[in-house]
């Protein structure tokens, strides 16, 4: 029989060393007006991704909706331009114009063909410092908006989204808010424009250049559109995070939504983005429901089927941080599902991993970490983060140090320190009989 | 996976085509898995199921008519353990597979662990199922649901030619000048000079065989699905007076999604793929070259052909309780 000789299966092979990818080098300089401009080559693709930020994400913002409404309308129209004109010049060069926001950033994102640069950076300019925040584009987006979140509003995932944030941090915190039908009909243009004004220029900005790209034309460019303008003297602008107040709640919240399955949002605070055990815990949470073989995954999917997927994350934000287990269960499921999460929360504090799991996580972590950094765009993230949230290349390398040194003592350590498995918030949306 | 795993690959790969560990008990529990998978992709979520059911009216003879995770529930339920293994040994042979790797590897270290890992799986015996092909559908077709929806909604399939044809690459390239980004036509006259839609995208399903094009929208509480209808047939006529200035932005964006997707290895790797099961493993490096070669007039031609309301399967997603 043929069968016989076949090759034994049941030892894995061996892996050779893993090599280490430090981020690279960029080159951190300023435009004639003192305009920062971090410049970081990367790749071979012919492609270049440049990102105006501003120190004007969701933490700066006192209302929901303001930072990605302000960053969104920046798109719709300048002085000179139509929303409609901009989108067909755009095209012409095959370019996109991007927004988003995130915690500490509104940015604005030019993605091109490094041989089309030259020709849509004015493009840019204008949309970023001309904007003219047409009345009727505002209307009909808010408009279109608010029929896209009665949509929204009847998912479960987004209403148990709602929900944790607003018994974690707070309804009015900027962790907490939320940005639903009600909170969107009473935003109005003046208080974008009035946004806009107050955060979104260069005395509060960065540019950030990634890709395929020549220097010096590059920068005698950026420096006729971007640095002649003076720096306007304003302070730097204080988060909001900072002047409200934090009202955390935990326990069982429940919410009726009809429908055969309930979304799960289990967590509890934790720590902010700087401190020390950050990438420790990350660790800690990968094993716990960061990865498709975690222990949750194995636990409520494999072997017990009550879903399609549990996830968990170790989130640290500027000023705090937080825990969250999110899944979707059958209703039936959602006590065994909680009770379980539970047990493995408190198995994680009172066994060490077994060295087999923790290689097999350390392994993940590290591969993980490589692939993370594969294309300009991934790479121009990181660099944000790094900018925003001053955080150094040279830091942020220390994970690969922290996650093959780190042990089974650390781990149980770690969990027993922050893992509060007793002290949930337990949001639930779904059909409760 | 980092470059240095690359055996480990091969080993789970090797491993995974082999056999797999059929047992009932590891059965039941993926079943229960996919049925929590069927409810959260398409039964608990608003309009979750309309694809589902447009499937079965679009196609009739194709199995396309099911989705891969099947048409409901009890497909999933009732699969025996027979069924899957007898599945199993007549699809997922060496001999009906095509293995990709792509990324910091050397081709003759590939080429020897290939040999190594997957020399020695025995050839099977495949399952030689036909494939029914879809006849032309001849005349319009609809149907209404209703569902726990706020809005009225429209979704549209016309039917389109094989991956392999040339006139694929013309729907492909019609539905970017309809719904690929703010300049595209329906955004502008559905969503903002019209204001009947909140959200209206035209997709292409990139199926092997014959399949489909996709339009769908949400109707503006207030406006009807009359008003929409004949705003979109509108849309789809006027491709008529298509220009070439328009057709070369939607070119150049295309050119330059090419170059952007071919940043991950992944992307690499899924595209030789792809060109591979469409018969030509050199198509990886040709299809920009399709795209750009695509005239006026062709694509004018295509619109008349494919968007013909006697070639459109359309299904009406209404509000419970609707008159």
């Amino acid at each position: 029989m043929r069968e016989q000789q076949l090759l034994d299966r049941y030892t894995p092979p061996a892996a050779g060393p893993l090599k280490k990818v430090s981020l690279p080098p960029y080159e951190q300089t300023a435009l004639d007006n003192g305009l920062p401009v971090y410049l970081l080559p990367y790749g071979t693709a012919e492609v270049v991704q440049l990102q105006m930020v501003y120190r004007a994400g969701t933490g700066y913002q006192p209302r929901a909706g303001l930072a990605s409404y302000t960053a969104r309308m920046m798109q719709e129209g300048t002085r000179r331009h139509s929303s409609l004109e901009i989108a067909q010049k755009l095209d012409e060069y095959g370019a996109w114009l991007g927004n988003d926001t995130t915690e500490q950033a509104l940015a604005m994102t030019l993605t091109t063909l490094s041989s089309h640069l030259e020709k849509v950076l004015p493009l840019f300019q204008e949309v970023l410092e001309s904007p003219a925040f047409p009345e009727r584009e505002f209307d009909l987006m808010k408009a279109r908006n608010l029929q896209k979140l009665q949509v929204q509003e009847m998912k479960t995932s987004f209403q148990a989204r709602r929900y944790f944030g607003h018994y974690l941090f707070g309804k009015n915190h900027p962790y907490g808010m939320h940005l639903g039908r009600e909170e969107l009909m009473t935003l109005d243009l003046p208080q974008i424009i009035q946004y806009y004004q107050q955060y979104v220029h260069a005395g509060n900005a960065a540019l950030l250049v990634v890709g395929n790209f020549e220097e010096a034309p590059l920068m005698q460019q950026l420096n006729q559109l971007f640095g002649q303008q003076p720096m306007p003297d304003t302070p730097a602008p204080v988060s909001q995070v900072l002047r409200a107040e934090l009202v955390s709640q935990n326990g069982r919240r429940y919410h009726q939504l009809p429908g055969m399955q309930a979304t799960l949002r289990l967590g509890h605070l934790g720590f902010r983005r700087e401190h020390p055990d950050y990438y420790p815990m990350q660790v800690v949470n990968t094993i716990l429901g960061g990865y498709f073989g975690s222990r949750l995954m194995k636990n409520i999917r494999e072997e017990k089927g009550y879903t399609y997927g549990i996830y968990s994350a170790w989130v640290s934000l500027k000023y705090h941080g937080f825990l969250v287990v999110q899944t979707d269960v059958g209703n039936e499921y959602i006590e065994a599902t909680i009770s379980e999460v539970k047990k493995e929360m408190q198995a994680l504090r009172q066994q060490p991993v077994p060295p087999d799991e923790l290689e097999l996580v350390k392994n993940y972590l590290l591969g993980k970490s490589i692939s993370q950094r594969e294309t300009p765009f991934q790479m121009a993230e990181i660099l944000r983060a790094s900018v925003m949230n001053g955080i150094s290349f040279e830091e942020m390398d220390r994970k690969f140090e922290i996650f093959q040194q780190i042990s089974a003592e650390d781990i149980l350590a770690l969990s027993q320190k922050y893992l509060q498995p007793d002290s949930l918030l337990e949001v639930v949306v779904g059909e409760m009989k | 996976m980092p470059s240095n795993q690359l055996e480990t690959a091969f080993w789970l790969e090797s491993d995974r085509m082999l056999e797999l560990n059929f047992s009932q008990e590891k059965l039941d529990i993926q079943k229960s898995v996919v049925i929590e998978e069927f409810k959260q992709r398409y039964l608990n979520q608003p309009y979750g199921d309309a694809h589902l059911k447009l499937r079965q009216l679009h196609f009739q003879v194709h199995p396309y008519q099911w989705a891969t995770i099947g048409k409901e529930i009890s497909h999933i339920e009732e699969a025996t353990l027979d069924e899957v293994r007898e599945f199993f040994f007549g699809y997922y042979a060496p001999n009906n597979a095509t293995l990709v790797v792509a990324g910091d590897v050397e081709p003759a270290r590939v080429l020897e662990l290939a040999h190594k890992w997957f020399g020695d799986i025995p050839r099977r015996k495949l399952k030689k199922h036909p494939i029914p092909q879809e006849p032309p559908q001849g005349e319009a077709r609809s149907m209404r649901v209703q569902g726990d929806v706020p809005l009225e909604a429209v979704y549209k399939m016309y039917h389109v030619p094989a991956h392999t044809e040339r006139a694929y690459y013309l729907t492909d390239i019609l539905t970017d000048i309809l719904s690929n980004g703010k300049s595209s036509r329906l955004f502008q006259v559905m969503v903002k000079e019209k204001q009947l839609s909140p959200q209206v995208n035209a997709f292409s399903w990139g199926m092997h065989d014959p399949g489909a094009v996709s339009i769908d929208g949400r109707v503006v509480k207030g406006k009807t699905i009359e008003a929409y209808e004949t705003a979109l047939q509108e849309v789809l006529d006027s491709l008529q007076e298509l220009t070439e200035e328009e057709l070369q932005r939607v070119k150049n964006k295309l050119e330059a999604t090419f170059v952007m997707q071919k940043t991950t290895i992944l992307n690499k790797a899924m595209g030789l793929a792809i060109s591979d099961s469409l018969g030509d493993p050199a198509l990886v490096n040709t299809t920009a070259e399709i795209y750009r070669a695509i005239s006026l007039e062709e694509v004018k031609q295509a619109a008349a052909t494919y968007f013909a309301p006697s070639n459109c399967s359309t299904l009406y997603y209404l509000p419970k309780n609707h008159a």
